[in-house]
C-alpha cells in the first residue's frame, strides 16, 4: 500500500499528461481528427471541435495536480522552476507551454469552429518535448539503475503515443472504424510492446524482475488494444464499444507498465 | 583572501568493523529527524550486511560506509529544480536550503549514492553537511570523531600535506562509482 501511495502521484501525472500529449501527436500525424479532416464525420466536426482540446486540457490539469501530491511542500511548487538545468523544471516549462497551446487551440475551436492546423502541429511538437523531458527526468536518475537504462525514454514516449491513440479513438469513433486511426493504434501498440521487451531485458540485466507486470501490460495493452482496434476496423465490433475498449485497454496497459517501472526503481 | 578548500574524506574499509557507531553518532549528534539518515553501511562484497562471503579458507566480511560524497560535479545540485541544493565554493561542501526545498525527492534519485534523505517529519530533504559548523571551527565531523577504528580520515584534499591527501597517495584510495561522473570527494581504501 505504501508503494502504491508513493507511486500514485507519478502515475497520475505521467498517465493523464501522457494521454493529452500523445493525443496531440497522434491527431497531428493522422491529419486532423474532429476538425473536419478526411476521416472525420462531416456532421460531427463543427459541433465538437472544442471537445478534443477541452478533454486534453482537463487531462493535463489533472496530471499537474497529481504532481503536487508528490511534493512534500506543495505550496512551494513555484520554486520547482528555478533551475532550468533540472529535468523536473523542464517538465514544468514544457507542461505550461503545452497548456498554453491547448488553451489557444480551444479558443480557436470555440470561436471559429475549428482551429488552424498549425496550432495542432505546434501542440504536437510541444507534446513530444514534454514526453521526452519526462523520460529524461527518470533516465537521469543515476541512483536508480532500473530507471537509468536506454529503454526509459522510449518507454514514456511510446507509452504516451499508445495512450494518445487510444484517446483519439475514444474521441472520434468514426475515425477508428474507417481505418487510419485503427492503424495508428496498432502501430503504437506494436512499438510499445517492443519497448516493454527492451525494458524487461534491462531489468533482467541489473538483477530486477517485473516480468509478471510487464507481461500483463503487454497482454492488456498491445495485444488486447490491437485486437479491439482491428475488430472495430473490420466491423466485428461496434464503433462505440470498440473505441471505449481500445482506449481502456491502452490506458490499463500503459498504467501497468509504468507501475512496474516506478516499482522497479523504488524497490 | 583565504585559500579555497576542498574538504573530503578517506575511509579505510580494512579498518571498518561495521559497528555502525558512525551512523548512530551522526543521527544523534546532528539530530537527524524521523527516519532520515545521513550515514549508512553496506556490505563491501555481498548482499547481506552482516554475513560473510567467499569460501573457506578465505571468507570475507567487509563494509562500505556511505555518506554524501560532496561531489565536485554534484548531480543533486545540477538537477535540483528549486536550486535548494548548493555547493559552497569555499569549502566544497554540498548542502540543502530547507527553506526553498520543495521535497520532490529528485536529488535522491539522481545521486549515485542515494545520499540525500527525506526528513519525513518536516517534509523537506536533508543530507550530510560534513558537519560544516564543526569543520569551520577546525573540529572533525561527528562520524570521524566517533569511529572507534579510526577508519575515517577527514581534511582538505587541496592540501597535499593533509592526512586524507597523504593517505590517498600512500594507499591508492579510489572513489566509489567513479563512472557516474560526479567526481566524489570521498575515497575508499
Amino acid at each position: 500500500m505504501n508503494m502504491i501511495m508513493h507511486v500514485l502521484p507519478l502515475l497520475v501525472f505521467t498517465t493523464f499528461a501522457g494521454l493529452a500529449a500523445g493525443a496531440y501527436v497522434v491527431d497531428a500525424l493522422c491529419g486532423g481528427l474532429r476538425t473536419g479532416g478526411s476521416d472525420a464525420s462531416p456532421s460531427a466536426a463543427p459541433c465538437c471541435a472544442w471537445l478534443f482540446p477541452l478533454v486534453c486540457l482537463v487531462l493535463l490539469g489533472v496530471g499537474l495536480c497529481g504532481t503536487l501530491a508528490h511534493l512534500g511542500q506543495p505550496l512551494r511548487f513555484a520554486n520547482g522552476m528555478a533551475n532550468p538545468g533540472s529535468m523536473i523544471a523542464q517538465e514544468a516549462y514544457w507542461s505550461i507551454a503545452f497548456g498554453v497551446v491547448i488553451v489557444i487551440d480551444l479558443a480557436f475551436a470555440k470561436v471559429k469552429g475549428a482551429p488552424p492546423r498549425p496550432v495542432r502541429w505546434v501542440g504536437a511538437v510541444v507534446a513530444v518535448g514534454l514526453m521526452i523531458v519526462t523520460g529524461l527526468a527518470y533516465y537521469h536518475s543515476l541512483g536508480l539503475p532500473a530507471w537509468s537504462g536506454a529503454a526509459t525514454v522510449p518507454l514514456f514516449v511510446l507509452g504516451d503515443l499508445a495512450l494518445g491513440a487510444g484517446l483519439c479513438a475514444l474521441l472520434d469513433r468514426g475515425a477508428l472504424a474507417s481505418g487510419k486511426l485503427a492503424c495508428a493504434n496498432v502501430a503504437a501498440q506494436i512499438a510499445f510492446a517492443a519497448v516493454l521487451v527492451a525494458f524487461g531485458l534491462h531489468l533482467a540485466r541489473i538483477g530486477a524482475d517485473m516480468t509478471g507486470l510487464l507481461v500483463a501490460a503487454g497482454v492488456v495493452g498491445p495485444l488486447a488494444a490491437s485486437v479491439a482496434a482491428g475488430a472495430t476496423h473490420a466491423g466485428k465490433l461496434p464503433a462505440q464499444a470498440g473505441a471505449v475498449a481500445v482506449c481502456a485497454f491502452a490506458t490499463v496497459g500503459v498504467v501497468l507498465a509504468r507501475y512496474a517501472f516506478f516499482a522497479a526503481g523504488m524497490m | 583572501m583565504a585559500e579555497q578548500k576542498h574538504y573530503g574524506m578517506v575511509i579505510d574499509t580494512q579498518y571498518c568493523v561495521g559497528c555502525q557507531t558512525c551512523t548512530v553518532s551522526c543521527k544523534i549528534s546532528n539530530e537527524v529527524p524521523g527516519s532520515a539518515h545521513w550515514n549508512h553501511l553496506e556490505s563491501l562484497d555481498g548482499e547481506v550486511l552482516y554475513q560473510s562471503t567467499g569460501t573457506f579458507p578465505r571468507p570475507t566480511l567487509a563494509f562500505r560506509p556511505l555518506l554524501c560524497n560532496h561531489c565536485e560535479d554534484p548531480a543533486c545540485v545540477n538537477n535540483c529544480p528549486s536550486g535548494a541544493m548548493r555547493k559552497d565554493p569555499d569549502t566544497g561542501i554540498v548542502s540543502v536550503n530547507q527553506d526553498v526545498c520543495i521535497a520532490c525527492g529528485y536529488c535522491s534519485w539522481v545521486c549515485p549514492y542515494g545520499a540525500p534523505s527525506m526528513n519525513d517529519v518536516d517534509h523537506v530533504m536533508s543530507k550530510c553537511t560534513f558537519c560544516a559548523e564543526r569543520v569551520a571551527e577546525g573540529i572533525d565531523p561527528y562520524c570521524v570523531a566517533a569511529c572507534p577504528a579510526n577508519a575515517r580520515v577527514f581534511g582538505d584534499l587541496n592540501d597535499p600535506e593533509s592526512a586524507p591527501s597523504k593517505l590517498m597517495q600512500e594507499r591508492h584510495a579510489e572513489p566509489y562509482l567513479p563512472e557516474a561522473g560526479t567526481r566524489p570527494s570521498v575515497y575508499y581504501v
